[in-house]
């Protein structure tokens, strides 16, 4: 039977394939991101990430202090071991050009806990955590293969990384990048005295003893922060501490959007499903008669209906292995939209469980698509099915009005998933426009630092830095050059606590004052077109040795000054204990610039100090050209090499591509909606253009006799038309009322707009109710240009 | 458009209905159809006067060509050759809509098999051609009822075709081509689908309706059915072979 209907077959079986191709798509960033076990760590569902925060802004992990982390490995017995890791720019040199990687200073027992051993060489041993431990590095694969083209003998060969001279002990195991995307591990050899408490920055992951719950290795975890704050009232007054499952933590920020295109995915495959229903349920009306002869020669309802399903379940079958393939285009595309370097462990290749889900899908779909057409056309209406010419208005009337509610909720779901599209690409642009306080336009951007171990003399970096601004910024074609310690709406930023001018100190470092703290050279404003609103400028008269400035944003002058004049003022930073306390006049005002990731902002005041007078190692370089800023980028690395021949640049990317990280995964997210709402807006159509098609050719004979009666074309137009448009607006009232509801879900995603934003709400049901107008249209000027002795001679 | 403007303005059934008044003229009327390169020609060279009044049955052997002489009557088909002008206009080559409109005005169609739409009552299928005109809902029931009345389906407004019998149908289909007073009802086989004692009272009520001064054309092969006419058409391979006035 289905091959001899090839139309029917080949149509049912591209919806299907579209549905499965798009959902298993989906599914596989799932697995990726929440199933698949990560590679080589052993036992992970025991691991667990550790994270202090502030109660003020108990969502929000703010880093583990060092002194703490050490107090939980010393007294902690619910768990197997603890480790910190900071990531941190790893330099080696000593080959044709500086080579940088992210690397990782890693408790040196981490990686045994977690059960991966390196494939060469050994692990860490714990005593090389001290301080003064010989310095040994464990490399990578990649490093391995590409920066030591592979030799076994790497092991216990010394390299300079970061200036100092680091033995390698061992190679991990291919496609091992923990926690991320990190290429060299050191120890952590930190100490109390430079990483202080109060100092929140490590991340910690802990593994879970066996046979221990995760509640209580946080119950204990609690009890031991605890007492911190007793003892250390200044610093751990309102610290708390997180404990969450390792991978929950990993894919904290994407769980909820991949879910939710993950169900956007699943509509569309309900949708495909309610097509391929209605192509049944219309071909089971056709036969009819056939399973009406079948029965009278005495064929039980089951074996009609055994038979039937069998054909469905053909369909999804076929239809999953080509969903299988579309997937694979699907993936494939997915991934050249992600646009940073994706986590070692997130893999997004096809393993038993995508194609377990991709047949599972298939075979539910084929029961669902399959079961109600075949129950309907196992129990025709025996005498009217097998009377000669058995169609007298009521027979079909049932079987039509199941294909119309399937329609009324395609287009109802259809309509969910647009507006939700909707709302989402609003969302995105609002984003886009975003005005972040600079000019984006023609800047390319890089990192580029010295490493405290390389050139330790303080001098330095304020030294290198005052000698690549200007050269930068004389490079033919290049307008002008700065530098800062963080990009605007990069991210990259953290909080800063501050005393005022005639302020006490505050008794816990909770209760004071906070800005976004930015160091930057003569040039950053300007290169970044900053404008000034008050004062001035850094020059070159601040120096190290002159008294402290700094530039304060508008919002911290209407904060803090509300009724005078900031400049002049005086303010201090708290971060630096034991130094004496250095107070820093405001000279000026600037407009406010956006630091946070946009679609992660907690505004604040910022104040900017100037590179000669608070030097930082690691700058973020701006450079404004006169044309394609990308094209900058040779140009640049070699001017740095020339200022100093150790130091590569990274990150290199233009500030419309900085912008462009910054909300990537609402761009992508929102792609991937829109994507598949359109897939459902075509199903949808193509399922009411379907069941209209076959509303003309069930009337054709009506059609006729209205025509023979003086019905007009118009008129004709109206009955059709008039018909799917009932069902359109049924279906536009459901989805619309649930789209309400569902929208909610979308709102933390939401940005400059409601869930419930009226013109998406408005607009999207009109651009379906023109859609569904169309595919409506089709088949009514099909029963428009009938011929009216055709029509009324059809059988 | 004047010319169909001064069809409408003629009486429905003009006085002296049974005078000299052609309402039909058909001169040299071909139909030639072309169905996989195959030419057949249904129609060769009818000529044929229909007078207001009149009940001519046509009657002929299977495929000799009476539906088809029929839909051309009824501007449902158009002829291959010659000149059909109905109430003296012109309308063998009209356009869609101007055809339309003249079934809906002119032409009352009874067919086989009833085609009552199964969606709509039998005030509903009766109002149809009414509702086609543009005209008011007020004017539509009196209209739908009168001519149910006449048929006798007046009790039966409200059913469903599928709730009546198939000779209720068939009258209510009457009705329908009555409702909106046409110059002409036109029957193909009105009683082929019906038993004997239904066909009887069917036919009985187009007797009636012709006494009544309706102009009817009803195709038949039954002899019995085709006496009741005033004249009797013979059709034979197209051709007119017989045109005999009952006596
Ligand atoms: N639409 C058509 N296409 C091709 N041939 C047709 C068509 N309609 C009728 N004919 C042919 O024209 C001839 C007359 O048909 P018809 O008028 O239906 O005969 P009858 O006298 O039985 O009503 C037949 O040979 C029939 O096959
Ligand atoms: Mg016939």
């Amino acid at each position: 039977m289905l091959v001899k209907t090839p139309g029917f077959t080949i149509i049912s079986i591209l919806a299907v394939a579209l549905g499965i191709g798009a959902s298993t798509t989906m599914f596989s960033s799932i697995n990726a991101l929440l199933l698949r076990p990560m590679p080589l760590i052993q036992d992970q569902d025991r691991l667990v990430a550790v994270s202090e925060f502030f109660q003020k802004n108990a969502d929000q992990n703010a880093g583990t202090a060092f002194p703490d982390y050490l107090e939980w490995k010393k007294s902690i017995t619910t768990l197997d071991g603890i480790a910190a890791i900071q990531e941190a720019t790893f330099i080696i040199t000593g080959g044709d050009k500086p080579e940088r990687y992210l690397g990782g200073q890693i408790s040196a027992d981490a990686f045994t806990f977690m059960g991966v051993q390196p494939i060469l060489g050994r692990q860490f041993r714990p005593e090389e955590d001290e301080l003064n431990a010989p310095l040994v590095a464990l490399i990578g694969y990649e490093v391995w293969q590409n920066h030591f083209a592979g030799d076994r003998g790497v092991v216990g060969k010394t390299i300079p990384i970061n200036g100092k001279q680091v033995t390698i002990i061992g190679v991990m195991p291919k496609g091992w990048r923990f926690p991320e995307i990190c290429d060299i591990w050191m120890p952590l050899q930190m100490n109390e005295k430079d990483q202080p408490r109060g100092n929140f920055f490590l991340d910690c992951i802990g593994k879970v003893k066996k046979g221990v719950s995760i509640e209580q290795a946080r119950a204990e975890l609690e009890a031991i922060t605890a007492r911190f704050a007793v003892q250390h009232p200044d610093t751990n007054t309102g610290v708390g501490v997180h404990v969450t499952p390792f991978r929950e933590e990993m894919v904290r920020n994407f769980k909820t959007l991949t879910l939710l295109v993950m169900g956007a995915v699943l509509f569309v495959h309900l949708i495909a499903c309610a097509n391929v229903a209605n192509l049944l349920l219309a071909r089971g009306a056709t036969r009819a008669k056939e399973i009406g002869i079948r029965l009278a020669l005495g064929a039980s309802r089951r074996q009609i209906v055994r038979q039937l399903l069998a054909e469905s379940v053909v369909i999804g079958m076929v239809g999953s292995a080509l969903g299988l393939l579309f997937a694979v285009w699907g993936v494939d595309l997915m991934l050249t939209a992600l646009p940073n370097e994706v986590p070692y462990w997130i893999h997004f290749d096809f393993d038993w469980r995508v194609f377990s889900f991709a047949l599972g899908i298939g075979a539910v779909s084929s029961v669902l698509f399959g079961l109600l057409p075949a129950l309907q056309a196992s129990h025709p209406h025996l005498v009217d099915a097998l009377k000669e010419g058995g169609r007298t208005g009521g027979g079909g009337v049932k079987g039509q009005r199941v294909r119309n509610s399937l329609v009324v909720a395609e287009v109802a779901l259809a309509l969910v998933l647009l507006i939700g599209a909707g709302l989402m690409m609003r969302s995105f642009m609002n984003l886009q426009k975003t005005d972040i306080g600079m000019d984006p336009s023609r800047t390319l951007t890089f990192r580029v630092g010295l490493p405290e171990a390389q050139f330790p003399e303080k001098e330095s970096p304020a030294r290198f830095f005052d000698q690549l601004i200007p050269k930068l910024a004389s490079l033919p074609g290049v307008e002008s050059a700065g530098a800062t310690t963080s990009l605007p709406a990069s991210g990259n930023i953290g909080v800063s606590a501050f005393i005022l001018e005639g302020e006490p100190e505050p008794k816990q470092l909770q209760d004071a004052r906070t800005l976004r703290q930015l160091t930057v050279t003569p040039g950053y404003f300007q290169t970044a077109r900053v404008p000034f609103l008050r004062g001035r400028d850094f020059t070159a008269a601040d120096t190290k040795d002159a008294p402290r400035v700094v530039v304060i944003d508008e919002d911290a002058g209407r904060a803090w000054f509300p009724n005078q004049d900031p400049i002049g003022h005086q303010l201090r930073m708290l971060d630096k204990q034991g130094e004496p306390p250095r107070w820093a006049t405001i000279v000026g005002i600037v407009k406010p610039v956006i630091y946070d990731r946009l679609t992660n902002r907690r505004p604040m005041p910022a104040a900017y100090f100037a590179q000669s007078q608070a030097a930082e190692r690691f700058l973020s370089v701006m450079v404004r050209t006169k044309t394609d800023p990308a094209k900058f980028a040779n140009l640049a690395r070699t001017t740095v090499l020339t200022v100093n021949k150790d130091l590569p640049i990274y990150r290199v990317m233009t500030m419309d591509e900085v912008l462009a990280q910054s909300f990537w995964d609402r761009r992508f997210f929102g792609t991937l909606f829109t994507i598949f709402a359109g897939l459902a807006l075509f199903l949808a159509s193509l399922g009411l253009y379907g069941v209209m098609s076959y509303s003309v050719r069930q009337r054709t004979q009506e059609i006729g006799v209205r025509m023979a009666l003086g019905a007009q074309t118009g008129d004709v137009l109206r009955l059709v038309t008039g018909q799917g448009l009932r069902l359109v607006l049924l279906g536009l009232a459901i989805g619309f009322v649930s789209a309400y509801f569902l929208t909610k879900l979308l709102a933390g995603s939401l940005h400059g707009i409601s869930a419930h934003d009226p013109p998406s709400f408005a607009l999207v049901p009109l651009l379906l109710f023109v859609v569904g107008l169309a595919a409506c249209y089709l088949p009514a000027r099909a029963a428009m240009r009938l011929d009216p002795m055709e029509a009324l001679r059809y059988e | 458009m004047a010319s169909t403007e001064t069809i409408n303005e003629q009486p429905v059934r003009a006085p002296g209905a049974n005078g000299n008044n052609i309402l039909i003229h058909l001169d040299g009327v071909t139909k030639v159809f072309l169905t996989d390169e195959v030419e057949t020609h249904a129609l060769s060279g009818i000529h044929l006067d229909i007078r207001t009044g009149e009940y001519v049955s046509i009657a002929g052997p299977s495929g000799c060509g009476k539906s088809t002489l029929l839909s051309i009557l009824g501007l449902l088909d158009t002829p291959s050759g010659g000149s059909y002008s109905l109430k003296g206009t012109e309308v063998a080559n009209l356009s869609f809509p101007e055809r339309a409109r003249i079934r809906n005005r002119e032409i009352g169609f009874i067919f086989q098999s009833f085609n009552l739409i199964g969606d709509l009552t039998v005030f509903e299928n009766v109002e149809l051609p009414l509702t086609y005109r543009g005209m008011g809902a007020s004017d539509r029931k009196g209209f739908v009822l009168e001519a149910l009345e006449r048929v006798g389906m007046g009790h039966r407004a409200k059913h469903l075709p599928s709730q009546l019998s198939g000779g209720q149908q068939q009258r209510v289909a009457v009705a329908r081509a009555l409702a909106g007073k046409p110059a002409i009802l036109l029957a193909d086989e009105p009683t082929g689908n019906l038993d004997s004692r239904n066909g009887d009272a069917v036919m009985a009520l187009l007797k009636e309706l012709h006494a009544g001064g309706a102009t009817i054309c009803m195709v038949t092969h039954d002899t019995r059915f085709a006496e009741h006419a005033d004249r009797t058409i013979h059709l034979f391979d197209g051709r007119v072979v017989e045109d005999r006035m009952a006596a």
